[in-house]
């Protein structure tokens, strides 16, 4: 009964309650009793957004490692104002990915962090060989646990098609041997687009390959590059056959056509933005012989194009997109109409997530 | 089965049979009479007492039984509002309207005290009526949410079981979990 009452509660008062008494500590904590998963499961219906104020905070004095403060508020899909959450990290943050089973994981130029925001437990895990090429984040159910990839820019320059990027995995899972990066076997066979998110689903992460930086692709229609966490194997994907590629530029602009990989209901979605005209949204319906249905198409000729940033989730019937501006759009797809909510700042720096209490234990980091 | 219209004395906690206004007031409804662990007395439609999943299955194993359906875990307090509250879901069954089933549900659950609350949820989850159940768990949490820890433990009748220096610790560890915390 009590655990049933507690799972509908945000993370903030289950962190208070662990001191009401010994078995509610026990049951908030103990990551096996079942309680956790419980309360993520209801959680999941209810996703939140990470709103990054425009700027930061550069503190020299500040000891190393927190010099660089970011501030964000936590808000609902509604756009209310939950709370503000502060990261301090060592250098200017890069990349923030979207959510994954309640952890949010952003890079630096050098170093990958873990980021739970309803726990604001931050973990700045060690650095690895070169430069970061790519990152993702995925969660192994079977192990019951995250794992962080890493695409690592390699010291030779690539002279063949035969050249792979390397790529190592980072869990923190106790038989791993303790926190540190693990090279994987397989390479990655393309450059992925740094500045555009990769997703997660079918544990399976997918980035977008930068075709801008290849001469040649193994096949001309090669897209999407893919990471089976269970396996550790690499994949390409091409994209949907009626899709033309050549029109479409890697860097989010409002003014610009763009490409989004998203996961929504637990599958890879490619959504394509056409400035003034409109959203497509193709699923990925088999990952191994890149099968691709169209799921829908919205009419955007009405909004102005800095309206329509990245579509963000599902929730009822209403389709949630982020803006360059702002505000949220929401469409809903069965009557085809639209609404819009005003936030405190601008919704271009925007991070899904939904709460959870986990959080890896790490020792040394 | 027959209707039960000889049933022992009716307390007043007993839930009226007021004859509905609409169509259906040709049939005569069957009734089933169920009894608290303080010996009261409820006769109640037959179409509200199969919303008590436990009550339900107490039939599909005894087909034939006439007897009063015993409740030895359940007082007659609560029971009464669960069987207030099913009483109104049935028609909501019959003529859904959302809005107002969710005004209903709302003023249903702020009228009631803490303690009612806390005191229907175990004999919710004894009947099996899910719907009640998540209604009340979730009225519950949206109660408790932004409360003190004392007031929780004084809501549910906990004990602190901590020492003070163990529970100071835990405070230090979250501090902002403690911010903006509801007045007692």
């Amino acid at each position: 009964m009590i655990a049933d009452i507690l799972s509908r509660l945000p993370v903030k008062s289950l962190l208070r309650f662990k001191s009401v008494c010994k078995s509610w500590h026990c049951m908030i904590t103990d990551s096996s009793l079942g309680f956790q998963a419980l309360h993520y499961d209801r959680s999941q219906r209810k996703p939140r957004f990470l709103l990054q104020w425009p700027d930061f905070d550069f503190r020299p004095l500040e000891p190393a490692g927190c010099r660089y403060v970011y501030n964000f508020i936590s808000i609902d899909t509604e756009g209310n104002m939950i709370s503000p959450i502060q990261v301090k990290v060592q250098e200017p943050v890069k990349l923030i990915l979207p959510g994954c089973y309640g952890l949010v994981c952003l890079a630096t130029e050098t170093r990958i962090h873990v980021f739970n925001p309803s726990t604001r437990h931050l973990i700045a895990l060690p650095t690895d060989r070169g430069e970061i090429a790519g990152f993702g984040i995925g969660y192994l159910s079977s192990a019951k646990g995250h794992v962080i990839v890493r695409l690592n820019i390699p010291r030779q320059s690539r002279t063949s098609l035969s050249w792979k990027l390397e790529c190592s995995v980072f869990t923190f899972l106790p038989e791993n041997g303790g926190p540190k990066w693990r090279a994987v076997k397989d390479g990655c066979p393309y450059l992925v687009e740094q500045f555009s998110f990769p997703a997660f689903a079918n544990e399976t992460i997918y980035w977008k390959i930068d075709r801008g930086k290849h001469q040649a692709l193994h096949r001309h229609n090669d897209f999407i590059v893919s990471f089976k966490i269970s396996d550790e194997k690499f994949q390409t994907i091409t994209h949907p056959t009626d899709w033309r590629p050549e029109t479409h530029r890697q860097w989010r602009s409002p003014v610009r056509n763009s490409t989004q990989l998203v996961e929504l209901r637990g599958h890879l979605y490619m959504v394509e933005t056409a400035a003034f005209s409109y959203v497509a949204v193709w699923k990925l319906t088999d990952p191994g012989n890149s099968m691709w249905s169209k799921a829908c198409t919205i009419d955007i000729s009405k909004f102005h194009p800095s309206f329509v940033g990245e579509l963000q989730c599902v929730k009822g019937t209403e389709i949630i997109f982020n803006s360059f501006t702002h505000l949220l759009l929401y469409y809903d797809e069965e009557n085809k109409t639209s609404r819009k909510k005003i936030l405190p700042c601008s919704a271009a720096n925007l991070t899904i997530y939904c709460e959870s209490l986990t959080f890896p234990a790490t020792q040394h980091v | 089965m027959s209707s039960s219209t000889d049933s022992p004395t009716l307390t007043t906690e007993t839930t009226q049979l007021s004859p509905q206004p609409d169509t259906e007031t040709a049939k005569p409804t069957k009734k089933i009479t169920l009894k608290s662990s303080d010996n009261q007395i409820f006769e109640v439609e037959e179409s509200v007492a199969m919303e008590f999943a436990t009550v339900k299955s107490f039939f599909e194993d005894s087909p034939s039984s006439t007897d009063i359906v015993p409740l030895p875990n359940v007082t007659a307090k609560p029971l009464s509002q669960v069987i207030e509250f099913c009483k109104e879901q049935i028609k909501f069954k019959a003529n859904p309207d959302e809005a107002q089933k969710k005004k209903y549900n709302a003023e249903f659950l702020t009228e009631k005290s803490d303690k009612d609350l806390v005191d229907m949820i175990p004999v919710a989850n004894y009947l099996e009526i899910k719907d009640l159940l998540d209604v009340l768990n979730q009225a519950v949490a949206d109660r408790i949410e932004n409360k003190s820890v004392e007031y929780v433990r004084n809501f549910f009748g906990i004990d602190n079981d901590f020492t003070a220096e163990e529970e100071a610790a835990l405070r230090r560890e979250h501090a902002w979990a403690y911010e903006g915390v509801d007045e007692d």
